[in-house]
C-alpha cells in the first residue's frame, strides 16, 4: 500500500495536482493566518478601546457612588453628641448617640452597621441593621488606615467578605478642637441585586461583566465576593484573555477609581470580541478551499493533457523499442510538447534509419558468416583428417567426421572428454603437462608444423599419426585445434618409395655402368680393328694387291660408322639423365651461333638462314643448343643438293611452337611417326649421312622441357619441324643419378 | 735435351700396341715403359714393390694414363700422384675413351695436365698424339728432378 500510493505519488499526474494545491493551501492558509491574526489584533484593540470607555463609564459612576454616603457620615460625626460621646464617654447619652446614628441605618437595606470609635480605637458605641452577632462585632473593622489617621478626610477601606457578602466601610474622623476625637464608621454591605447588576451590565453592553475591587483585596461584582482579574494584567490596557470569575473567558481592562482605593475592572467575553473574527473566517476559509480545489483540479487537468502527450511519447519509445521503427509520436499540443515529440521523432527517425542500415549490415555479414560458417563445416565434415578442438581444460569440444572413423568412437562420445583418450596410457601424463605449461605460457601456437605421434583408437589399438596444433584465444580463454592424420598409410608408401628409390638408383648405377662400358670397352676393339688394319694397310703396302687395300677400306669405314653409332647412342643417353637447370636463353642468338659455324665450316654453300629476332625462352643451355644443333644441322644436311638453300628458324605465334624450316629434300608424311625413332632414317646412307640419332635426341630434350615436336614435310620441297618450350615444366622426364 | 722415358698406363694389349705405333710413327722415340695396371703405375713412380731399385730421380717425361684399368683405376692413381709432394708437378695426359669419360674427369679437379681421346679412327689418334708429343715433349720444359734443382741453386 505504501509503496503503491510513493509510486502514484511519483506520477506526474498526480503530482502536478497535489503540487499545485499544496502549494496554494500553504499560501491560501498563511494569508488566512496573517489576515486573521490582523483581524484578531484589529478586534482586540477595538475591544480594548471600548473596554476603557465602559470603564470610565463605571469608574464616574462608582466614584460619585459614596459621595453622599460620606456627606451624611461627616454631619453626624459633626453633631455634638458625637463629638461629646467620643470625648467623655459615659453610658449615659447611648440612647442620644444611637439616635444620631439612625439616620445612616435607613440609608437602605444595604448598610451593614455604623459604628464610632474613640481616638484611642476603642469601641464606643455600635449600631446595626440586624442584631450583630459576636463575630461581627470581633470583625468590625479597625480604623487603622492612615488616612484616617491623618484626621479630617473621611476615607473609603478596601472591601472585605464576611457573611457570605462583600462589604466596605465608610469613616469619617469626630473632629475637636485639636485633632480628631473619634472616628465614625459605616460599615456598608454589598447587596445589589443579581437583577441590578444584570441591568447595569446591560446598560453598558451585552455580555460585559465589570467587578469593583483593590489589588490583593477582595473582588465584588456588587453582590458578592468574587474572584479578582490576574494580578500581573492589572496594568494593561487591555489583557490577555483569561478566565474569568464566572468560567468563561475574557478580555478585561480595570481603572482606578477616584477618590477611592478600589479599582473598576471591565470584561468582555472572548467570544463576542472574536465574533467578527469567526464571521471572517467563515468567510475565508471555504474561499480558500474552494481556491485550492479549483487549482488542483485545474492542475489535475493540465498534467493529465502533458502526461497523455508525455504517454504519447512514452508509447512510440516502447513501439520503436519493440522494433516498430515507422511509429511516431503525435504533435499538435503544447509548443515544448511540439518540441519534444519533434525531437522525439527525428531521434526515432535516426534509429529507424540506423536501425534499417544496421539490419543490413547485420544481414550481409550474417549471410557471409554463414556462409564462411557452412564453408568451413563443409571443410570440417568432409575432410578425411581428424578435425578435433578442445577448451583450455583440455576438454574436446569438436569432433568430425574424419576424427570419428579414425579414432572408431561416436562424436557425442567423446564431446567434453578429456584429450588423453585419444591417445596411449604412456604419453598421457607428458602431455597433460605440455598442455597446462601451454595455456600457463598463453603463447599462440600457430604453423607449429606437424609432429609425428601415436594415437590410440577406441578398441585400444595404436596407430601412427601426424599431428599440426594450433591455438588462438577467444573470450580470453585458450582453444586448441588439431588436425591429425592416420599415417599408417602414408609410412608404409614411404617405405615402399624409398624401396623404390634405392632400386631405381640402383638401376641408375647400373646403367651408368653400362654407358661408361660402351663407351671404354665396345670402343676398343674398334680401335684395334681400325688401327691393326690401317697398320696392316701401311706396314704392308705394295703386297696387298687393290682388292686387298680395299677390303681393308671397308673394314675401316665399318668400324668408324660403328663408332658412330656408339657415340650418338651415348649421347642420347646423356641427353636422357644429364641435370637439367632451367635458364633464360636468347635463341636467336644461339641459333645464329650455331648457322655460322656450319657456314664457316662449308663456306662454298650458298644457304640463305634467316633467324627471326627476339626468340627467348626457358630452358636448360647445353640441352637447348643441342636440340637447335640437330635441327639446324639436319636443315643445312637435307639442303646440301640445293643451288640456293633457305634455313628459317621462328616462333609460330598462334601455337607458341618454334620451328626450323628448309626448302631441302623433305619427307614423305607417311613416315612422319618414325622420324623421332632413334636409328629410323628415311634416306639412303649414301645420300645423306648420319645415324637417325639427331631427331631423337631433339624429342626426348624437349620432352624432358615438358614441350611437344611434331614435324611437317613434303618431298623435294622441305620440311619443317616445331617444337615447344614451357616457361614452367609440366612434367620433367628427370632420372635422378 | 735430354731424353727421359715416357709411362704408358695401359691394360689393353692393343691399345698398347697401337699407342707405342702411334708414338714412333711421330717419331717420339723415347723409351716408354708400359704397366698394365693402376698399382704398378704408383709403384713404378714412387719406387716401390718391383720397381724398388729404380732410379728415384728419373721421373718420367710424361706418364699416359688410361681411366679403366685393373686393381686401381686412372682417376685414383691420378689422386695419389698429386697428393705426393715428389710428384705433384708430374705431366699427365689421360686417355680418355669418349667424351662423357673425359667429364667425368674434369669432373674431378685432380689436375690431369691434358687430354687424348682414343677414337676409332687410328689416323685421328695419331694425329692427337703428335701432337701431345710436340706439345709436351719438344715445347714443355718439364719439371727438373728435385735434388739437382737444389744443387744447382746451392753452386753460386
Amino acid at each position: 500500500m505504501v509503496a503503491e500510493s510513493r509510486s502514484r505519488l511519483r506520477r506526474l499526474s498526480w503530482r502536478l495536482p497535489l503540487s499545485i494545491a499544496g502549494l496554494l493551501a500553504l499560501a491560501v492558509a498563511a494569508l488566512s493566518w496573517m489576515s486573521y491574526r490582523e483581524v484578531r489584533g484589529a478586534v482586540i484593540g477595538a475591544a480594548g478601546e471600548r473596554l476603557e470607555s465602559v470603564a470610565r463609564q463605571l469608574e464616574s459612576l462608582l466614584a460619585r457612588r459614596d459621595s453622599g454616603r460620606l456627606a451624611a457620615l461627616r454631619s453626624v460625626a459633626a453633631e455634638a453628641v458625637i463629638r461629646e460621646a467620643v470625648s467623655a464617654p459615659g453610658r449615659d447619652d447611648v440612647e442620644r448617640v444611637l439616635d444620631a446614628l439612625d439616620p445612616l441605618l435607613v440609608e437602605g437595606l444595604e448598610v451593614g452597621m455604623v459604628s464610632l470609635w474613640d481616638s484611642g480605637q476603642a469601641l464606643v458605641a455600635a449600631a446595626s441593621t440586624a442584631p450583630p452577632s459576636a463575630s461581627e462585632a470581633g470583625r468590625a473593622p479597625q480604623p487603622t488606615f492612615p488616612a484616617w489617621a491623618v484626621g479630617d478626610t473621611l476615607g473609603l477601606s478596601g472591601f472585605y467578605a464576611a457573611e457570605g457578602a462583600a462589604w466596605y466601610d465608610l469613616a469619617a474622623p469626630v473632629l475637636g478642637q485639636d485633632g480628631p476625637l473619634g472616628y465614625l464608621v459605616m460599615h456598608y454591605r454589598l447587596s445589589t441585586s443579581p437583577e441590578a447588576v444584570q441591568l447595569i451590565s446591560d446598560l453598558i453592553g451585552a455580555g460585559v461583566t465589570f467587578i469593583v475591587g483593590q489589588p490583593g483585596g477582595t473582588w465584588t461584582n456588587l453582590s458578592k465576593p468574587v474572584a479578582g482579574p490576574p494580578p500581573a494584567s492589572l496594568e494593561a490596557a487591555v489583557t490577555s484573555p483569561y478566565e474569568s470569575a464566572a468560567g468563561r473567558t475574557v478580555l478585561g481592562h480595570g481603572l482606578p477609581i477616584t477618590a477611592t482605593p478600589w479599582m473598576v475592572w471591565v470584561e468582555f467575553p472572548l467570544e463576542a470580541v472574536l465574533e467578527p473574527v469567526g464571521r471572517f473566517l467563515a468567510r475565508i476559509v471555504p474561499l480558500g478551499i474552494l481556491v485550492v480545489l479549483a487549482s488542483a483540479a485545474g492542475g489535475a487537468a493540465l498534467s493529465r493533457r502533458i502526461t497523455a502527450r508525455l504517454g504519447d511519447v512514452r508509447s512510440a519509445a516502447a513501439a520503436i523499442a519493440s522494433g516498430a521503427y515507422d511509429r511516431r509520436a503525435p504533435t499538435g499540443s503544447y509548443a515544448e510538447l511540439d518540441q519534444l515529440a519533434l525531437a522525439f521523432n527525428f531521434m526515432a527517425e535516426q534509429v529507424g534509419d540506423s536501425q534499417s542500415r544496421l539490419e543490413e549490415q547485420v544481414a550481409v555479414r550474417t549471410a557471409a558468416l554463414e556462409a564462411r560458417e557452412a564453408e568451413f563445416r563443409t571443410l570440417a565434415t568432409t575432410a578425411p583428417d581428424a578435425i578435433v578442438t578442445a577448451d583450455e581444460d583440455g576438454l574436446i569440444t569438436y569432433f568430425n567426421p574424419g576424427a570419428e572413423r579414425i579414432f572408431g568412437r561416436a562424436s557425442p562420445d567423446v564431446i567434453g572428454q578429456p584429450l588423453t583418450i585419444l591417445m596411449p596410457e604412456r604419453f598421457r601424463a607428458a602431455h597433460r603437462l605440455g598442455f597446462s605449461r601451454q595455456v600457463a605460457t598463453g603463447n599462440g601456437m600457430s604453423g607449429s608444423g606437424t609432429r609425428e605421434l601415436v594415437g590410440r583408437r577406441h578398441d585400444g589399438t595404436e596407430f601412427p599419426v601426424e599431428l599440426s596444433l594450433a591455438s588462438w584465444r577467444h573470450d580470453g580463454r585458450m582453444a586448441f585445434t588439431g588436425i591429425i592424420r592416420d599415417i599408417t598409410d602414408r609410412l608404409g608408401r614411404e617405405q615402399a618409395v624409398r624401396g623404390y628409390a634405392s632400386e631405381l638408383e640402383a638401376a641408375n648405377r647400373e646403367l651408368e655402368a653400362f654407358s661408361y662400358s660402351v663407351s671404354h670397352d665396345l670402343r676398343a676393339p674398334l680401335r684395334a680393328i681400325h688401327g691393326f688394319s690401317q697398320a696392316l694397310a701401311e706396314d704392308y703396302e705394295g703386297r696387298l694387291d687393290e682388292q686387298g687395300v680395299r677390303l681393308l677400306d671397308r673394314v675401316r669405314a665399318a668400324a668408324e660408322r660403328m663408332g658412330l653409332l656408339i657415340d650418338d647412342l651415348l649421347e642420347l643417353s646423356r641427353a636422357t639423365r644429364a641435370e637439367m637447370a632451367r635458364e633464360p636463353i636468347d635463341l636467336t642468338e644461339l641459333a645464329r651461333g650455331i648457322a655460322a659455324e656450319l657456314v664457316a665450316n662449308e663456306p662454298h654453300r650458298n644457304v640463305n638462314v634467316r633467324v627471326a629476332d627476339g626468340l627467348v625462352t626457358t630452358a636448360d643451355p647445353p640441352l637447348l643448343k643441342l636440340v637447335l644443333a640437330n635441327l639446324i644441322e639436319n636443315a643445312w644436311k637435307f639442303t646440301g643438293k640445293l643451288e640456293q638453300a633457305v634455313i628459317e628458324v621462328g616462333l609460330a605465334e598462334a601455337t607458341s611452337e618454334f620451328f626450323v624450316r628448309d626448302n631441302g629434300a623433305g619427307f614423305d608424311m607417311a613416315y612422319v611417326d618414325k622420324l623421332f625413332h632413334p636409328f629410323q632414317r628415311l634416306h639412303p646412307e649414301s645420300e645423306f649421312k648420319g645415324t637417325g640419332v639427331g631427331l631423337a635426341l631433339v624429342q626426348r630434350i624437349v620432352h624432358r622441357h615438358g614441350g611437344r615436336t611434331r614435324a611437317e614435310g613434303n618431298v623435294g620441297v622441305g620440311a619443317s619441324f616445331y617444337f615447344t618450350l614451357p616457361a614452367e615444366a609440366q612434367q620433367e622426364r628427370r632420372v635422378e643419378t | 735435351m735430354r731424353e727421359r722415358t715416357i709411362l704408358l698406363v695401359e691394360d689393353n694389349p692393343d691399345d698398347q700396341e697401337l699407342t707405342l705405333r702411334a708414338l714412333k710413327l711421330n717419331n717420339i722415340l723415347n723409351e716408354v715403359v708400359t704397366v698394365e695396371d693402376g698399382a704398378q703405375a704408383l709403384d713404378y713412380l714412387f719406387c716401390e714393390g718391383e720397381y724398388a731399385d729404380r732410379d728415384a730421380s728419373a721421373m718420367p717425361q710424361v706418364v699416359l694414363l688410361d681411366l679403366k684399368l685393373p686393381k686401381i683405376d686412372g682417376l685414383e692413381v691420378l689422386r695419389r700422384v698429386r697428393a705426393d709432394e715428389r710428384t705433384r708437378l708430374l705431366p699427365i695426359v689421360i686417355l680418355t675413351s669418349s667424351k662423357e669419360e673425359r667429364d667425368v674427369a674434369e669432373g674431378y679437379g685432380l689436375g690431369a695436365n691434358s687430354y687424348v681421346r682414343k677414337p676409332v679412327d687410328f689416323n685421328e689418334f695419331r694425329e692427337a698424339v703428335r701432337n701431345l708429343g710436340l706439345y709436351w715433349l719438344l715445347l714443355n720444359e718439364p719439371p727438373p728432378p728435385k735434388g739437382s734443382r737444389w744443387l744447382r741453386r746451392s753452386e753460386p
